[in-house]
């Protein structure tokens, strides 16, 4: 299967796996919570609601109906019925698929959520509770996961600059069925912002998942320690899960760096058999690792949200009747799906509607910690166009 | 590990760190938290609670001042061993605590045998963990 086709393959999948995880999202939220908005464990149930989530699986289905068909449109004129074969050319398909994918998403999410706000509960909650000695997820594997990102892109940096000055401007990346290369790679792109790349994004995931594995309890008032126990499991869940990513990510950058320096090594143009071998080790290993985070990052989804629900959903059920304590019962702190609440010292709290954990935007260093994220995503887009521009 | 809780009310009239710090207090006097017991960090326990940071750094140093905790900096607050002093040797502080409480309850009509039965009942659920 060529680049292409899995391209293609990938259209034509993510709208409806985005789709059925929207859909599944009401099921695994905790209860008392609607879409977001806290309307109490009793107004959880009953036929406004019922109404509401009817009209809301009724809209993502449409939504995504109406991707797959615009996705279908814009890639059937790309079939050569004459060759059978399709025409090598992605054009803006696929960009215009996801930006309407997550647009429509989001718009059908805001929809149910000023519906479900007709039904907030307008009191803050009077209570808080907190457990003098709760079970914390150790921190161990994502700091391991942390470190072991960080070292792994020195180890490339320190390689791709040893190298530098014996590597070409650019070198073939990718071979045409006759031999000839379709595709460069450019020296500094890969001697330096891919290691870079190897650093600082699975670090970022891995300290992220030792944060999280601090994050603030939201548990409820007067339960037997159900909604501590389920929130306990939760959270080692998720801290396990992103150290995994972060290992996966790791080794998928770590291993096309090093692998794509050695190619380049052997000249520009690639036509040694010797380097036709290195280069399809490198795709096929590319192409392995990369399928398995991406399988990974999927199913640890779908996997988590099955067995324990969002928060700890599912493991509290018998709880579930007990009012949450404030947090996610506090509509006050919540504007369009974020939680600030200055007075909080929470770096992250839970998702009330969806997968995970937020930040706490009134948090300064919340703040920082996703603006710091952002910047490193912007910082290595830009170098790389640097890289492409030299 | 206990599995113990603090819980707060804002609309009481009783601050915050007071309800905090009342709570542990009947906790350590009543064994539910035995010398040595850490108890979590001020961050922690604020970010939990969904309270500013003083609000708990507050009720710890009271906790400190009134001799029932030891704080470790940022790593939180150990309880500590209650001292170990005969009837007479009650520190005077403690015994003019006694006398106003006592002094308020008779004022609010309680005789004197129903005050006796009253603080042994007290002490009888601390003892129990109530």
């Amino acid at each position: 299967m060529t680049g292409w086709q899995v391209w293609i393959l990938i259209w034509i999948l993510v709208p409806p796996i985005v789709g059925l995880l929207y859909l599944r999202a009401p099921r695994i939220t905790r209860r008392g919570l609607l879409f977001g908005i806290y309307v109490s464990a009793e107004r959880a149930t009953g036929d406004e609601v019922r109404r509401i989530e009817r009209r809301y699986r009724r809209d993502i289905a449409i939504m995504v109906a109406i991707v797959v068909g615009v996705g279908l449109a814009l890639l059937l004129p790309l079939w050569n019925v004459l060759t059978a074969r399709w025409v090598n050319g992605l054009g803006l398909g696929w960009p215009t698929c996801l930006l309407l994918l997550l647009v429509g998403t989001q718009l059908c999410l805001q929809r149910a959520r000023r519906m479900a706000a007709r039904l907030a509960d307008p009191q803050p909650p009077r209570a808080s509770v907190a457990y003098l000695a709760p079970t914390r997820p150790g921190l161990a594997l994502p700091l391991c996961a942390t470190l072991v990102a960080v070292a792994a892109g020195l180890l490339c940096l320190g390689y791709g600059l040893w190298h530098y000055d014996a590597l070409p401007e650019q070198w073939a990346c990718r071979l045409a069925d006759d031999g000839q290369p379709s595709g460069w790679m450019r020296r500094p792109n890969i001697a330096i912002v891919l290691p870079l790349t190897t650093m600082l994004l699975p670090g970022w995931v891995g300290a992220y998942a030792w944060l999280l594995a601090r994050a603030k309890l939201a548990v409820r008032v007067d339960d037997d320690g159900s909604s501590l126990r389920a929130q306990e499991r939760f959270r080692k869940a998720q801290t396990r899960f992103f150290s995994g990513l972060s290992l996966l990510v790791t080794a998928g950058l770590a291993s096309v760096s090093i692998m794509t320096i050695r190619v380049g090594l052997h000249g520009p143009d690639g036509a040694s058999p010797e380097v036709r071998t290195l280069a399809t080790a490198m795709v096929l290993g590319g192409l392995v690792l990369g399928t398995a985070t991406v399988l990974y990052l999927v199913g640890g989804v779908i996997y988590i949200s099955a067995r324990y629900g969002q928060g700890g959903a599912k493991l509290e059920a018998a709880a579930s009747h007990a009012p949450l304590a404030n947090g996610l019962a506090d509509n006050r702190k919540w504007k369009f799906g974020f939680y600030v609440n200055r007075e909080d010292p929470s770096l992250f709290v839970e998702e009330r509607f969806g997968w995970g954990y937020e930040p706490n935007l009134g948090n300064p260093r919340a703040a920082v910690f996703y603006a710091g994220g952002l910047v490193v995503i912007l910082a290595l887009a830009a170098m790389c166009c640097w890289g492409f521009l030299m | 590990m206990p599995r113990i809780t603090v819980k707060t009310d804002r609309e009481k009239e009783e601050p915050v760190y007071r309800q905090v710090a009342r709570q542990v207090r009947e906790m350590i006097a009543a064994g539910q938290l035995l010398p040595g017991f850490r108890l979590p960090a001020v961050r922690t326990l604020a970010s939990d609670l969904g309270v500013n940071l003083n609000t708990v750094a507050r009720a710890y140093r009271v906790l400190e001042d009134e001799g029932f905790l030891r704080i470790h900096g940022r790593s939180g607050a150990e309880v500590v061993a209650p001292a170990q002093f005969g009837g007479n040797d009650v520190p005077e502080e403690l015994r003019r605590a006694l006398r106003e409480v006592l002094a308020r309850l008779r004022q609010a009509g309680l005789e004197p045998e129903a005050l006796r039965g009253l603080v042994l009942r007290v002490i009888d659920s601390m003892n129990a963990g109530g």
